[in-house]
Order: structure tokens, then sequence, then C-alpha cells
């Protein structure tokens, strides 16, 4: 991911990870994928960026992982939402919609 | 809730550090072998196919890494890897090692030793309560040979000083000779404390067992009497409260125990018990022999103090003070007891301090100038280092470890030094 797309995404990479594993459980590179997909292109979360964050939302206890098999039969490190993790999820959700609310006012405005 | 897990993580990433590492190796290259699946199913050779998919996730290596720089205690995991580094290079170098620790170990232990003297002499309070109104005696010449110093004073300075002094209460002390005391079938050579009936009153002092002396006590050829000091009474009697009205033997003759002093008493005489000392003009009143200490009474001030004694003294019929010029002018002035007691020691102890002080700031110099010199004959390191990725604030910690490490390790060999 360059950097343009770095700063606008450090705030919000969490609220796509939360949204992505709200469907299903995924491993790591299958977030990546699916974020890419709900997002239709236009945020691609390098591994160098995801697995940290995954790391980090997993010690704040949003997110809960364990082992399994991948589609090729290869052992993976699966993460699923905790309780908290859909707390949280609308919480962020919900503080997006202001913000962007907030924005599109501002924009607006003349 | 957030920081309980965060706590249990900062736990285990610490604690179970290789266990938590193993299985971060694991996902990422889980990660790594997926890619490498897909790619060699689109074609590609099994080491192209890794190389490729390392790549794409840009490099196994850097993620873990990114990973460990973001997780719970990374600060700490940093920090101890710093201290091991400096540790490392430090025993690399045991020359210049031993010689900073030895230079910083002996300037903060004679600081730490000589500000202890200090502290006692100038710095704590005095004991007792109200030291401010504790003092003793000064006498002025002026003249020939002028000086202003505590003098001893004798048998009639003191009968005046107790008898017409009423802004004071006043004691003497005559010295502390070894005696020989017999009690039961023990015979102990101990300390003994001559001092006159209102010595504890001047120190603020209350017996815990009994009383101190009368004045009749204190009168030549008066009832004997003895007060024990509380180490005496706990180890010789095991503090058996019945002592109190019992004689014991002292220099061979008996003595009515009539009071204990309380644990943390502590006296100028410094003795292990105490008896009157019975002063009067002859003996060895005729001489300047007696050390006085006086305690301003609630309702009067030094200057009436003052004004009393030179009332008082200036009277005398033989004063050995003219004996040497009978010219001269004299007088006498209370000082505070803290101030007079410490009066001989005091340039000393200020000389000694700014030495070490001074020996400190050269020693942290030197130590200055040589780690300046390690540090740069490693700029070659460090540019290495920039050049792989470190940022500026990990050479600058890695750089300031070894330092680091001096100030904290010398504190023991410095605490064992003083």
């Amino acid at each position: 991911m360059d950097s343009k797309q770095t700063n606008l995404l450090q705030g919000t990479l969490d609220l796509l990870i939360l949204k992505a594993l709200a469907a299903m459980e995924l491993h790591g590179l299958g977030i990546s994928r699916r974020v890419e997909q709900i997002t239709h292109g236009t945020f691609v979360v390098k591994p160098g960026s995801l697995f940290p964050a995954l790391h980090r939302m997993e010690e704040a206890g949003w997110l809960s992982s364990f082992w399994g098999e991948s589609e090729n039969n290869r052992r993976a490190k699966y993460y699923r939402l905790t309780k908290a993790g859909k707390k949280q999820l609308e919480t962020e959700k919900e503080e997006w919609a202001r913000v962007a609310l907030a924005m599109a006012n501002a924009l607006k405005a003349t | 809730m957030a920081l309980a897990s965060q706590i249990g993580s900062l736990f285990r990433n610490l604690v179970r550090k290789r266990q938590v590492d193993q299985q971060l190796d694991e996902e990422v290259r889980s990660c790594v072998q997926i890619l490498a699946d897909e790619k060699m199913a689109e074609g590609m050779t099994a080491p192209e196919a890794r190389r490729a998919a390392q790549a794409e996730i840009g490099g196994i290596d850097q993620v873990k890494q990114s990973v460990r720089d973001r997780r719970a205690g990374s600060g700490i995991e940093s920090l101890w890897q710093d201290v091991r580094f400096g540790t490392r290079q430090l025993l690399r170098s045991p020359g210049f090692t031993v010689t900073a620790l030895l230079t910083l170990a002996l300037s903060i232990g004679a600081n730490t030793a000589i500000f202890s003297i200090v502290n006692v002499l100038m710095l704590k309070s005095l004991p007792y309560p109200h030291p401010e109104r504790m003092g003793t005696i000064y006498t002025r010449f002026t003249g020939r040979g002028a000086s202003d110093e505590r003098h001893n004073i004798n048998g009639e300075q003191w009968e005046l000083l107790r008898d017409n002094v009423p802004a004071l209460i006043s004691a003497v002390s005559g010295g502390t000779p070894g005696v020989n005391l017999e009690a039961g079938s023990a015979v102990r050579y101990v300390a003994d404390g001559r001092v006159s009936a209102h010595y504890f009153d001047v120190l603020g002092i209350q017996p815990m067992l009994g009383r101190t002396f009368t004045e009749d006590e204190d009168r030549p050829h008066g009832p004997p009497a003895v007060i024990l000091g509380n180490g005496l009474w706990r180890t010789l009697f095991s503090s058996d409260a019945a002592i109190l009205g019992k004689p014991i033997r002292l220099k061979g003759e008996p003595f009515t125990v009539i009071g204990v002093l309380p644990p943390d008493a502590i006296t100028p005489a410094n003795a292990d018990l105490y008896t009157a000392l019975q002063p009067s003009r002859n003996g060895e009143g005729s001489g300047t022999n007696f050390d006085a200490f006086t305690r301003l009474r609630d309702s009067a001030t030094w200057q009436e103090a003052d004004a009393e004694i030179n009332r008082a003294w200036t009277t005398r019929e033989h004063r050995y003070e003219k004996s040497d010029d009978p010219n001269a002018t004299v007088s006498y002035h209370s000082v505070p007891l803290q101030g007079g007691q410490a009066a001989e020691l005091r340039p000393q102890a200020l000389a000694l301090m700014l030495a070490a002080g001074f020996i400190l700031l050269i020693a942290c110099a030197n130590l200055a100038g040589l780690t300046l010199v390690r540090m740069m004959r490693r700029s070659a390191e460090v540019a290495t280092r920039m050049a792989l990725g470190a940022s500026r604030w990990h050479c600058a910690g890695f750089s300031f470890s070894s330092p680091s490490i001096f100030f904290l390790s010398p504190m023991c060999p410095s605490m064992g030094a003083s």
C-alpha cells in the first residue's frame, strides 16, 4: 500500500477488518482479499500493515484466533469477532457515519 | 475489557516470548505458503512461486518485525534488548568497564559518606524537642589573643549560672568515665555519665520509669542515685521494672536506681548509666571541668539570658579568663547548641564536601570523555545500522544503553564503598 493510501487508512483499517470478519471467519490473507473485495479494489492492505493490526486488535480483545485448515488444506491462523468486537464494530460504524456527515456538511458549505 | 486483555497480552508476550514468536512465524509462513500454492497453480515452479510469494507480502522477517514493533510490550522488549547489548559491549572491553565502575563507585561512595556526616552535623536537627531553644555559652575575648569560643566552666560559674540566670534551665556534665558495675553476680565495666540534676530537663528527655535526680541528690555528699540507660537495663537487668529502688554497686559503693531512660534517648554524654555530678567550688570545681548545656525557658529570650549570664559572671572575684591579659574585655553569649557542638568540625566538613563534589565532577568528566571516544569509534557501525533501516531513535537508544548501565550498576558497589 503506498503512502497516500496508508494515511487515509490508519483510522479506518480497524473498521474494515471488523466489517470483513462480521460475515465469516477468515485467515490473514483472506481478510486482506475480502477488504479489497468489499471496497471494490480501493483499499489493498499489505501483510506488513494487516498483521500488526490483527495482532493489536486481538490484544485489545476484539478478535480471537484459532488454527484451522485453509482451502488447499494448509494450516493457517483464522480470526473471528468476539462479542466485544461486534460491539466495537457498531461503535465505529456510528462514529464513521458522524464523521462522514460532518465532512459532507463542511464541503457543502459555501 | 480492553485493559484486562492488554495486560494479559503484555504478560504473555514477555513471559511466553518463544511460544508467541513461534506462532507468529508459523502464521506468516502459512500465508506465504498459500500464496505460493496459488502461484504454482498458475504455472510457476516451486522455488519461483515461493520467491514471488515472499516478495508479494514484503518479506517474512519484515512482516514479523512490524508485528513485534507494535504489540504489547514492544517497548520493554527493545529496552531489554538494548540493555543486553550494552552489557555485552561492556563485558567485551573489561579494562574500560572496570576503570569506569571503580571511578564511579569510589566517587559516589565518598560523596555519600561525606554527605551523611554533613547531614547529621549540620542539616538534621538535634533529636530533642525544640532544639532551637537549646544552647551553650561562648566566651568572647577582645584585645590581645581575641577569640570567641566555647569554654568549660568551673564550679563557681556553674553555681551562678544555676542560681542567678532564671531565663535558662541549665545543666552541666563532667565527662563520662568508665566505672565498675556490680549487680548481683554480674560485673561490668560501663560508661558513667556524670551530669547535674536538670540535665535531662535541658535535653527534654523523660525517663521511661522512675524519675531524674533531685537537687538534693546533686549536692556534695547527697544520697547516691543512678539512672540506667535503656540498653543497659535491657541487657544486664532483663528489662525488670522491679530494679527501681534497688541498689547496685558502682565503684564499690551502693547506688539506688531511681530511673530508666527510654529506648530512643541520645545524650551528649553518651553513657550507659548516669550519676549525679554533685558539683561544688572545690575539687574538680576549682578548675574549668564542666560542660554547660542550657535550654531557654518558655517566656524568656536569648537576650535576657545573655544579660543575666554577663551580670552573674562578670562580678566574680577570681576570673581565670583574665589571667593571660588583665586588660582584655570578656563577655559571654549564648549560642544555639547545634551550631555550638558542631562548630569545630563545620569548616572541615564543608571543605570535605566541596572536595568530594569536585572529585565526582572530575570523575564524570573523565567518563564522559572516554564514552565519547568509544561512541565515535562506532560511527561505522551506526551508519550500517541506519542503512539497514534502523530509525534514529533506535540508534540513540542503543548508544545510550551502555552508559546507562554504568549509572545503575555502580549503585551497588558504591553503597558498599560508603
